[in-house]
């Protein structure tokens, strides 16, 4: 970090941003490689579209969790975005 | 470097016009901006990586075959011995650098001291005789503190100064006054069309605010701007977005091979994984991790 609060705040501000977009991309990898042929646009666009750390990954650790494809749908489904 | 040394190197790029002005003022020379003089090929001292914070060149009207260098430093805290190594700059530029179709002929070298907050401490290093014989070193000084933030502004309104001086009202006095900061948006609404341009006079005058200790009203006055259009903001954002993205790709990968391999992965691994600093890599190893049936697969991967 920076001597300088307002550049520490920037420079949190783009870690949450790169934790997310790194979030939803690593997420897409493994339901994609884990669940090949399942996963319709539709699914791909609600992980792209979320905008909750928190969520992604309650998301990323239910997909490595899922032994089939429904485990993790459901999740999806239930959450506060489906 | 500091990021107001930053801050204050990418104002005086943007306006160079509006240092040089406060620096040559009172001295009975209008010297003229020329262009940056790239200094990584001079060693300077404290060390190979030392550069001055930036160097201009400049011409005299009165005698265009003797050109100058102006070595900019900007001073975020008082330096006892700034006098001492800008001396030294001086010198390594005036032995070093040459100008001209033959490259012979040698520069006349200046310093300017840019005093962010405070003043210089001592403006002269007079090492002389009582004849005048000797070393007397004075460079050119700018307290930006010593300025009136009012007045400023009502110049550069006038057109009297340049626009860049908006991004130094901030630090002169009066400059965290709320009619002030209500004035210099004013003055920046009218002054600055470019929208990008006013988001880094923006981001600038909040992190020189924060060098003063005037963030909360500069915030206050600022509600409302846009900075996203910032160069120099975005630049620190992506700073934290990269650090972001590596962030999260090694805690992926370590949640992956923690389910996909239980109780397998040593210590040395997730160190190894911890301490990566390159995203290609840690995509490649994640990708890796899920194609993997066994830690030996993946390890595999790793060493190559």
């Amino acid at each position: 970090m920076t001597e300088s609060q307002i550049v520490n705040e920037w420079i949190r501000q783009g870690e949450a941003r790169g934790r997310l977009l790194a979030s939803r991309q690593y997420l897409r990898v493994l339901v994609l490689a884990k669940f090949p042929g399942v996963i319709s646009p539709e699914i791909l666009e609600q992980i792209d579209e979320q905008e909750s750390q928190e969520l992604l990954d309650e998301w990323f650790r239910v997909a490595v969790r899922a032994f089939i494809p429904e485990h993790f749908l459901a999740v999806l489904r239930r959450s506060p975005s489906a | 470097m500091g990021v107001y040394d930053q801050a204050a190197r990418f104002a005086a790029r943007e306006d160079r016009e509006a240092v040089l002005r406060c620096l040559l003022a009172g001295k009975g020379v209008a010297l003229a901006f020329r262009d940056w003089l790239d200094t990584r090929s001079f060693p300077l001292p404290g060390g190979p990586d030392r550069t001055a914070d930036l160097v201009a060149a400049l011409d005299d009207p009165a005698a265009a075959d003797k050109p100058w260098l102006l070595v900019l430093e900007f001073q975020a805290r008082v330096d006892p011995d700034k006098l001492d190594v800008t001396l030294e700059e001086v010198a390594i530029l005036r032995s070093r650098v040459r100008h001209g179709e033959d490259r012979k002929g040698k520069y006349k070298v200046l310093a300017g001291l840019v005093y962010l907050q405070g003043r210089c401490p001592e403006e002269v290093l007079d090492m002389t005789l009582p004849d005048g014989s000797g070393t007397r070193y004075a460079p050119l000084v700018w307290n930006v503190a010593a300025d009136d933030a009012g007045r400023t502004l009502e110049a550069v309104a006038r057109g009297e100064f340049s626009w860049g001086m908006l991004f130094w009202v901030v630090l002169m006095e009066g400059g965290g006054e709320d009619a002030v900061i209500s004035r210099w948006e004013e003055v920046v609404t009218a002054m600055v069309s470019d929208r990008r341009m006013r988001s880094n006079l923006a981001g600038i005058a909040l992190v020189f605010a924060d060098l003063v200790g005037r963030v909360p009203a500069w915030k206050r006055g600022l509600e409302g701007w846009e900075m996203t259009e910032s160069q120099v903001v975005n630049e620190w954002m992506s700073q934290g977005e990269a650090r972001g993205r590596l962030e999260q790709a090694r805690k992926s990968l370590l949640v992956v091979l923690g389910k996909q391999f239980p109780g397998t992965v040593p210590a040395e691994i997730g160190r190894l994984i911890n301490e990566q600093e390159s995203l290609e890599l840690l995509d490649d190893w994640l990708r890796a991790a899920l194609d993997a049936d066994t830690f030996e697969q993946f390890l595999a991967v790793l060493r190559r």
